[in-house]
């Protein structure tokens, strides 16, 4: 009796793992960005397909033969030479298709397939304004990132010893508050801070399609690493000048978060510190020193016992002395 | 007894009073070293076991500070040739100088850089007094208020004049020195140990 429980017991299990490796798990779309223009109305860019005409179909089936899709033209995303070529979701196609899991296939005119059921996640899909928020982002709050700030540090020996600290000043109008996360070497920190240069530098994409994904991949970082959305982990500049953790280490690079309120708006930002350690010593004269201490013992009470001394001496021999004088005189 | 022989007796007896008087100030004065030096074993003792409680995880503010006389003790110097240790106070003033031996240049105890410190060379052997027998190659040990000991060899003895502050100076940079200073010649030099942290 005991046996056959045990037995039931390990059939469910083997049954519940194999259903679990067989149940499929789609991957983010790899090969497709999406923009949304409305909440039926979505562009989809094709990685490598910006520039040429194709087909495109959806369809809820992944598995579906492709003689069953349903094919219709690409699109451009605009007018003029640098429109690109897009597949799209309108009101009729996102009430066919994107109640459930859809999946999109793109052919070139000569029938060669570009894309084969790949999933496509509305969900996730920036704004036109996500990606020009993305793209302005370094730009958004005015700052000066140039500066160094000679900070006093201590007087050691005689020497008072200046650190140049790295620091952000920040010129913008409105009240701003900040956030700070250190750039550790490797992962996410690093990632963001690499792409934090990229777009300080302008560099946003080689086209639509990276523009795109580069956003997204900067939105997902910049909500992910903000240390917190609250107040309360906002700190305010001191004289607008936002310095180096005190702990910062030569070259240590740290990601300020921004945020600034003017005029009853609220714009975020980003930009890097990097940290400094140079520290510079300068000659001070805050204790002046003319004269070395006086150590030597007292020696009154010595000078004193010896004149006494010779006092005394000097006295016992006029009282001698005196004594001759009155024998002889006797 | 003619005039002049009553009164050098009256002079005679008036010297030795004096002179008895003044002996027993000397006897009282040296008196006064020894039970300071007595009172300053105590201190080393307190020291001793307060650094103990300070070096087991206890943050810096609360830290116990240690006073002698109303002065800060900033670390003990111990000087095993000549038999001395003493509490070192923080600053230097006349009054200072006559409870123990005191910093009188630089920053904390054992930091890099040169600290000096400043002793009576008293006649009795205590504080400083017995400096002069300290030679090149000599050691003495400095502990901070962290009861962190660090050995000092003495790499340079010399008499200078009250007016050469440049013995405050570090010699070698980036090293941990310790300059002793007392007087010599009655109050008209000064003898100078300069050490450095013996590694």
């Amino acid at each position: 009796m005991k046996n056959k429980k045990i037995k039931w017991v390990l059939a469910t299990l083997t049954i519940a793992i194999i259903l679990l490796i067989a149940t499929p798990i789609f991957a983010a779309s790899e090969n497709v960005q999406v923009v949304k223009k409305s909440d039926t109305d979505y562009l989809i860019y094709l990685k490598g397909s910006l520039n040429e005409e194709f087909e495109f179909a959806f369809s809820n089936d992944k598995e579906i033969s492709k003689d069953e899709l349903v094919f219709q033209n690409s699109a451009k995303d605009m007018q003029g030479e640098e429109a690109n070529s897009i597949a799209y979701v309108d009101s009729e196609l996102y009430g066919t298709y994107f109640s459930k899991d859809a999946y999109l296939w793109a052919r070139t005119s000569d029938g060669k397939y570009i894309v084969e059921a790949e999933s496509v996640d509305l969900k996730s899909a920036l704004t036109e304004n996500d990606i020009e928020t993305a793209n302005s982002m370094t730009k958004r709050i005015s700052v000066d990132t140039k500066q160094i700030y000679e900070k006093p540090v201590e007087n050691v020996d005689g020497v008072k010893i200046t650190k140049t600290v790295g620091k952000v000043v920040v010129t913008e109008e409105g009240k701003t508050a900040y956030q700070l996360i250190k750039v550790e070497e490797t992962g996410e920190t690093a990632e963001f801070a690499k792409m934090i240069n990229d777009l300080a530098a302008g560099k946003t994409g080689e086209n639509y399609y990276e523009e795109i994904e580069i956003s997204k991949e900067f939105l997902d970082l910049y909500n992910k690493l903000l240390p917190a959305y609250g107040d309360k982990k906002w700190a305010e500049p001191t004289n607008n000048e936002i310095l180096q953790p005190e702990e910062a280490k030569e070259n240590d690079e740290y990601i300020i978060f921004l945020k600034n309120e003017q005029n009853g708006k609220t714009t975020y930002d980003v930009q890097l510190l990097k940290s400094f350690e140079d520290y510079k010593p300068e000659v001070i004269s805050e204790k002046v020193v003319s004269k070395l201490p006086v150590t030597a013992d007292d020696p009154t009470l010595f000078i004193i016992l010896g004149i006494l001394v010779v006092a005394i001496v000097v006295v016992v021999i006029a009282k001698i002395f005196v004594n001759k004088n009155e024998k002889m005189g006797e | 007894m003619s005039k002049m022989k009553k009164v050098l007796n009256i002079l005679l007896g008036l010297l030795i009073i004096a002179t008895v008087v003044v002996i027993i100030l000397i006897i009282v004065k040296y008196s006064n070293n020894q039970a300071n030096e007595r009172a300053l074993e105590k201190v080393l003792e307190q020291i001793k076991s307060e650094a103990n409680i300070n070096t087991q995880d206890v943050q810096e503010d609360q830290k116990t500070e240690i006073e002698y006389k109303g002065y800060k003790v900033v670390g003990t110097i111990k000087i095993s040739k000549i038999n001395i240790e003493y509490p070192i106070l923080e600053i230097t003033t006349s009054g200072s100088m006559k409870y123990s031996i005191t910093k009188f240049w630089g920053d904390k105890i054992n930091e890099v850089g040169n600290v000096c410190f400043a002793g009576h060379n008293n006649y009795d052997g205590t504080m400083f007094g017995k400096t002069k027998e300290l030679e090149v190659g000599d050691t003495f040990e400095l502990t901070d208020t962290d009861n962190i000991t660090k050995t000092y060899k003495i790499f340079k003895k010399y008499i200078t004049d009250p007016d050469d502050i440049s013995v405050i100076e570090t010699e070698e940079f980036g090293t941990r020195e310790a300059t002793l200073i007392t007087c010599s010649n009655g109050n008209r030099e000064r003898l100078i140990l300069k050490a450095r942290e013996e590694k």
